[in-house]
């Protein structure tokens, strides 16, 4: 099945006359913190492969014209013009085209509540819903060029229907990069659908600059010995060492309890343990709820907690929507954050732009 | 007499079990630990000592619910056995569960307050038990098969759920994460300080269960018997429901559903000591029950660092094939 889904995505997405692969090649990825896409430039052809993490087999592949040059008639481009209707599935993918000035190129989202962008709203885009439980009428009703997905699972629901019908499904695979800047690197996807390639390079340069100076300036301050997680259910649930949340607190100079755990994803860890480990923990970021109340309501036990006991819990779900919409693309105002929180009693909150203080 | 003396040593040795299980769950556990500690943690405790605050604050309680829970769940399974003279019986496969889960989403996803706390949270898990005891036993009046009381838990089950499925697509995320996290089931939630309540509402329900002991082994000859007997059939079933609903609502209030327990102990029960006399099946399934909990428990500390099992996930998959045996026996 695999096979015959990797097979179709090929015969969809490689289609008529060959490009020149070899002046392909010869051009460099432009992505450089990026494991999921490659993006790859000349003067007549963009070609950009977004590569499949569950299978790296798995390998969409777009053709699309420099839009800085004239287009050439040799090609064929699987989309030929800048995309001006996006249908886009995920609050990071809002956030990017916020990034980039495009809001008004998104004509459909998966569900409103779940937006932060004020112009978005009061422009009143369709509803898509869950991205499982699609409806392809209200895709092809909304006259999106184009469906930005997260990829939860390998197919887009009725894919082949709308490609058929000239809508192009395109996942995005940002949240399972593990490096900030290549989470933010998929900024690049977007500038160059829309026809804003320069205009995306040069916001994600600025993004890139703005991180490594604010972590060369934090990275050696005093470090702090920082829990992360929640308990869910029986176990605490915490981000591995090697995963997106312990490369920023890294990055930040943070000192994170489980930095030499293996893995990317999240361990799972009796509370137990955690007690054990975190007795001498100063701070803890992102439980999860925005109110001590809430947390304890949910694990009482929690109280027992230094960093609860001490007021020292930070989180950003006093506004969900504007961090999962903007955190993705802006991990240099996540680091901001970050060194403020650092700066323990001397900390101004109004300087804090995710963040909040647990109260 | 024999029989009484094998009784009493099969009691007792559940009993010993329990004890012995209890020590090795204060004992053991992912940050090592010493006699001393116990000691020190349940006879003069200080919360400086890290050691002592994990076996006092997060192990004892969680071996203290496992007691209470599986002697709680299997005495309410008895009594609905008993009730509707059905061995299928048992507050999670009938339903009563699901009253208990329906009152306490419509509480947690309303987002009102005085049902979010704790007293809240218990008298509306109470309430929903009952009310849905009493429908149950309304329902049973009109249904002479044993398997089709059985089905209508199960429907009753899938009503409630799809109920909750729409109260939760209206919630707010934040009562939607409290709810989803109470109904996966855990021992881990109570505290130390809500124990005293949980065992005194405990203890208070075991009396009463006592007290009907007798119509109990009289309900079993038949209902015609019982009136013989001079007992008011009708209030004699509201009181069951209304001790099962205690039982399973205080359980289901502070630690979720878990389900089979009450279904495959009372069984168990009856075939180990083949008897009827209820005074001798309430203090089994007490005694089986915890132990029954407390081996659960346990036995998922012992597997914690290969394989994460919630407590709802191990009873279930210990207890489904029970039933299905004793379906398969049944239906024979």
């Amino acid at each position: 099945m695999k096979f015959l889904f990797f097979g179709f995505v090929l015969l969809l997405f490689s289609c008529g006359t060959k490009p020149d692969d070899s002046q392909i090649k010869d051009s460099e990825n432009l992505c450089k913190y990026s494991k999921w896409i490659r993006i790859s430039e000349t003067k007549d052809l963009v070609r950009i492969e977004i590569i499949n993490p569950d299978d790296p087999s798995q390998v969409v592949q777009l053709q699309l014209p420099n839009f800085k040059s004239k287009k050439n008639k040799s090609y064929t481009y699987d989309i030929e013009n800048p995309i001006q209707r996006m249908a886009v599935l995920s609050s990071t993918h809002i956030g990017m085209l916020g990034e980039l000035n495009l809001i008004d190129r998104i004509v459909a989202v998966g569900d409103l509540k779940y937006v932060h962008n004020l112009r978005l709203k009061n422009k009143g885009p369709l509803e898509l819903g869950e991205e499982q439980l699609i409806s392809a009428e209200k895709i092809i009703s909304s006259k999106a060029q184009v469906i930005i997905y997260n990829g939860f699972s390998n197919q887009f629901p009725k894919q082949e229907l709308l490609h058929k019908l000239g809508i192009q499904t395109i996942p995005n695979y940002d949240w399972r990069e593990v490096h900030p800047l290549g989470r933010a690197e998929w900024i690049l996807l977007f500038g160059y659908l829309t026809g804003n390639a320069d205009g995306a390079k040069k916001k994600f340069e600025e993004i890139c600059t703005n991180y490594e100076n604010i972590k060369n300036r934090i990275r050696s301050k005093k470090s702090i010995l920082t829990l992360s997680g929640n308990m869910t259910g029986d176990y605490w649930y915490a981000p591995a060492g090697e995963s997106y949340h312990a490369k920023l607190f890294d990055d930040a100079g943070l000192s994170y309890v489980f930095s030499n755990e293996k893995g990317t994803g999240s361990l799972s860890l009796s509370f137990e343990k955690i007690l054990g480990i975190t007795n001498h923990v100063d701070l803890w970021l992102n439980p999860g709820f925005q109110n001590k109340t809430e947390i304890l309501k949910t694990h009482p036990k929690s109280r027992l907690l230094k960093p609860l006991k001490l007021s020292s819990v930070f989180c950003y779900s006093h506004n969900t929507n504007k961090y999962w919409e903007l955190s993705a693309c802006r991990p240099d105002l996540i680091l901001l954050d970050y060194a403020e929180i650092k700066k323990g009693s001397q900390m101004d909150p109004d300087k804090l732009f995710f963040y909040q203080r647990v109260q | 007499m024999k029989g009484i003396k094998s009784h009493a040593i099969l009691l007792f040795s559940v009993l010993a079990g329990i004890f012995a299980l209890s020590i090795y769950g204060l004992l053991s556990g992912d940050i090592p630990t010493e006699f001393n500690d116990v000691y020190h943690a349940l006879l003069d405790y200080s919360d400086q000592d890290i050691n002592q605050v994990i076996i006092r604050e997060i192990r004892l309680p969680r071996i203290m619910m496992a007691i209470i829970s599986g002697a709680a769940l299997s005495v309410a399974g008895m009594l609905m056995q008993t009730l509707f003279q059905n061995p299928l019986a048992g507050p999670y496969v009938l339903g009563i569960n699901s009253g208990s889960s329906l009152m306490v989403a419509l509480g947690v996803l309303s987002g009102v307050g005085f049902f979010n706390s704790e007293l809240g949270l218990m008298g509306s898990a109470l309430l929903g038990a009952f009310v849905f005891g009493l429908f149950i036993l309304f329902t049973a009046s009109f249904l002479r098969n044993q398997i089709g009381l059985l089905l209508f838990g199960v429907m009753l089950g899938s009503f409630v759920s799809a109920i909750i499925t729409i109260l939760e697509a209206g919630s707010q995320a934040e009562a939607l994460k409290s709810f989803a996290l109470w109904s996966m089931g855990s021992l881990n939630n109570v505290t130390i300080e809500q124990i005293p309540i949980i065992l005194a509402v405990f203890i208070v329900t075991c009396f009463l269960t006592f007290f009907i002991v007798k119509p109990l082994n009289i309900l079993i000859l038949g209902e015609e018997e019982c009136r013989l007997m001079g007992y008011d059939i009708k209030k004699i079933r509201i009181l069951i429901v209304f001790i099962t609903a205690l039982f399973t609502g205080l359980i289901t209030a502070f630690c979720g559903p878990i389900a089979f327990v009450g279904l495959a102990v009372p069984n168990l029960t009856r075939m180990l000591f083949k008897t009827q006399n209820h005074m001798l099946l309430l203090i089994a399934n007490l005694l089986f029950g915890s132990f029954f909990l407390l081996t659960c428990d346990i036995t998922i500390q012992l597997f914690s660092d290969v394989l994460l099992i919630p407590i709802n996930a191990l009873t279930s998959l210990i207890g489904a094939p029970f039933v299905i045996y004793i379906l398969i026996r049944k239906l024979r």
